[in-house]
């Protein structure tokens, strides 16, 4: 279908001895859901470090919309439509969720240097703010310290900030990680809205959500890409099957 | 938020400003005049509170070097009202003026570099290496300003004070509402900025800088700027004292001064800008006090200090305003 937004080519990273990127090719379409699978060390979250710029790879290019972005900023890699979302929840607990998510949508805006008007009361913020947070389901806990929001809430409000920003490209680093069922599927759902508008790169442990959202997956064993398919080509390749599915107590669906 | 019936900090707020404008005639109606001289003391030195508040209590900078905006800003003061007295040029045949406004822009703008320069260097790095930074360069400003050409450790005197507008400051009156004006007008800057969009992403950066990075944000940038805010409200502050006491020491850059400064912040209540004020006057009104008690008046101010610190979380003017209040809460 579409053109690639994201391509990964050739790309290393090692810290010492231990290989945690190994000659990595990856390229995301635009406008599909890309799971990246993978037992625990085998790389997820060291390549998102690596592709919103947190680590330095030692060796290949990241390649987004067109621009070469493996020697840019953060900042810039964020301006240019890559938004990320933490594995380990990571807001800012002492302001409500309005605010988080008013400070994700007023860094969408990139005129930040404003010393003089009141923030918070800037309608355009709240509304754009609201409208996140309905998107998520928490528009009932707007004005909850985010200090005081559950787990499950947190999650959501994590991804109603990576949402603010309008970015090209979401990074989600296990959306559903410690939810319980419910809520895993209720952000499951949530997901499943957004897909076709938005790209997403997706790592997930939780297979029952991967396989219902992931239009490709591939799979990450020690840095390296064992294999990148369609969903059920994925679940019947006898390398995978072998190497990680067929390993685990996840592979029932 | 309506403005009647005003909220409780908003309210403890008025009231201290009317305590403030009303003491001079009341402390000439007592024949207390000295009064006014050590009010305008704490108002100097609460207008350098209100911008170690801003580092600390809005940019989560810790920074034990703040003396040195605050000295750069007196002696910057000091050789220029000394250079106006006497006619003598300081470059290019210019001889400075005698005015305040424009002297003290120039002491602004010089603690302002300064912030520039430590803040640039300082920055790169965080926590407790920040602490450590910021100090050493405080002694490094504490080292120029003790060299024999800026009169080593016997400082410079200063002939004259600077006129305002033209008009004179030599009455101790004049000088305490001077001091007054420039601690409002810093407050009402500081308090615009931390509800502005730059001081929302400001304390988001203090709580919690790797998502700040994530949603794209400059957090360097932002900090430096907080820096330099905060070195250029000390450098005012160190305009005011110099004119205050027609005098500057290296005693104004010692680090023990920046200290002291932090623990007016704590005192008041970090984060809550206005507290800075009463952190200030408290302290400096507890130490005149016990100091003529005892000579071991530390022996006393330390346990008061430490029963503030651990039974209010928002200082003295929490204690006042509520757990919630300050000009930096939720409003």
């Amino acid at each position: 279908m579409a053109r690639p937004l994201l391509v990964i080519e050739d790309l290393n990273k090692s810290f010492g001895a231990l290989k945690v990127t190994d000659q990595l090719n990856v390229e995301v379409e635009e406008g599909e859901c890309h799971a990246l699978i993978g037992p625990n060390g085998a790389g997820k979250t060291t390549l998102i470090g690596q592709l919103m710029g947190e680590l330095k790879p030692n060796r290949g290019r990241i390649l987004f919309d067109g621009h070469d972005i493996t020697g840019l900023s953060q900042a810039r890699r964020v301006e240019l439509g890559i938004a990320r979302s933490f594995q380990i929840t990571s807001v800012f607990l002492d302001f409500t969720a309005q605010d988080n998510v008013i400070l994700a949508a007023q860094a969408a805006q990139d005129h930040n240097f404003r010393f003089w008007g009141r923030a918070r009361r800037h309608p355009d913020l709240r509304a754009a703010s609201q409208r996140y947070l309905d998107r998520v389901g928490l528009g009932a806990a707007a004005q909850s310290r985010a200090a005081d929001l559950a787990h499950g809430a947190l999650r959501q409000l994590e991804l109603a900030m990576a949402l603010a920003l309008e970015p090209k490209l979401l990074l989600l680093d296990e959306p559903m990680a410690g939810m319980s069922v419910q809520e895993s599927r209720t952000m499951t759902d949530l997901l499943k809205s957004l897909a076709g508008t938005k790209t997403m790169l997706l790592i997930e442990h939780d297979m029952d959500a991967v396989f219902r959202l992931a239009d490709r997956i591939t799979v990450l064993i020690g840095g390296r890409a064992l294999a990148t398919d369609r969903p059920d080509a994925i679940r019947s390749n006898q390398d995978v099957r072998t190497a990680y599915l067929g390993e685990g107590d996840h592979a029932g669906a | 938020m309506t403005f009647w019936p005003p909220s409780r900090p908003t309210l403890i707020v008025l009231i201290g400003a009317v305590l403030l404008l009303l003491l001079p005639p009341i402390a000439e109606a007592l024949r207390q005049p000295f009064v006014i001289s050590v009010a305008t003391r704490v108002v100097i030195l609460a207008l350098v509170t209100v911008s170690l508040d801003l580092l600390i209590g809005f940019g989560g900078m810790v920074s034990l070097g703040h003396a040195a905006f605050f000295g750069a800003g007196a002696y910057a003061t000091a050789l220029l009202t000394q250079l106006a007295a006497a006619g003598k040029p300081l470059v290019w045949g210019w001889v400075p003026p005698v005015e305040g406004l424009a002297v003290w822009t120039i002491a602004i703008v010089v603690a302002a570099l300064f912030g520039l320069v430590i803040g640039a260097l300082a920055l790169r790095t965080s926590g407790f290496n920040f602490i450590m930074i910021t100090l050493a360069f405080a002694q490094m400003v504490l080292f120029l300003a003790s060299l024999r050409e800026l009169g080593g450790d016997d400082g410079l005197r200063i002939p004259v004070r600077n006129t305002v507008v033209g008009f004179s400051i030599e009455s101790q009156t004049a000088l305490y509402y001077v001091s007054l004006v420039a601690l409002a007008l810093y407050l009402f800057l500081c308090d615009r900025i931390v509800h502005s969009r730059f001081g929302l992403v400001l304390q988001a950066i203090a709580q919690n800088p790797r998502r700040a990075h994530a949603l794209g944000y400059r957090v360097y940038s932002y900090r430096l700027v907080t820096f330099v805010i905060g070195a250029a409200g000390a450098g005012l502050a160190g305009a005011l004292i110099a004119n205050h006491a027609r005098y500057v020491s290296p005693d104004l850059l010692m680090w023990t001064r920046s200290a002291e400064i932090m623990i007016m912040v704590i005192l008041g209540g970090k984060g809550t800008l206005f507290g800075a004020v009463l952190g200030a006057a408290v302290l400096l009104l507890l130490e005149e006090f016990l100091i003529g008690l005892t000579e071991h008046w530390q022996v006393i101010l330390g346990p008061i200090l430490l029963v503030v610190v651990l039974t209010a979380r928002r200082g003295l003017f929490g204690l006042l305003a509520g757990s919630r209040g300050g000009g930096g809460g939720h409003g």
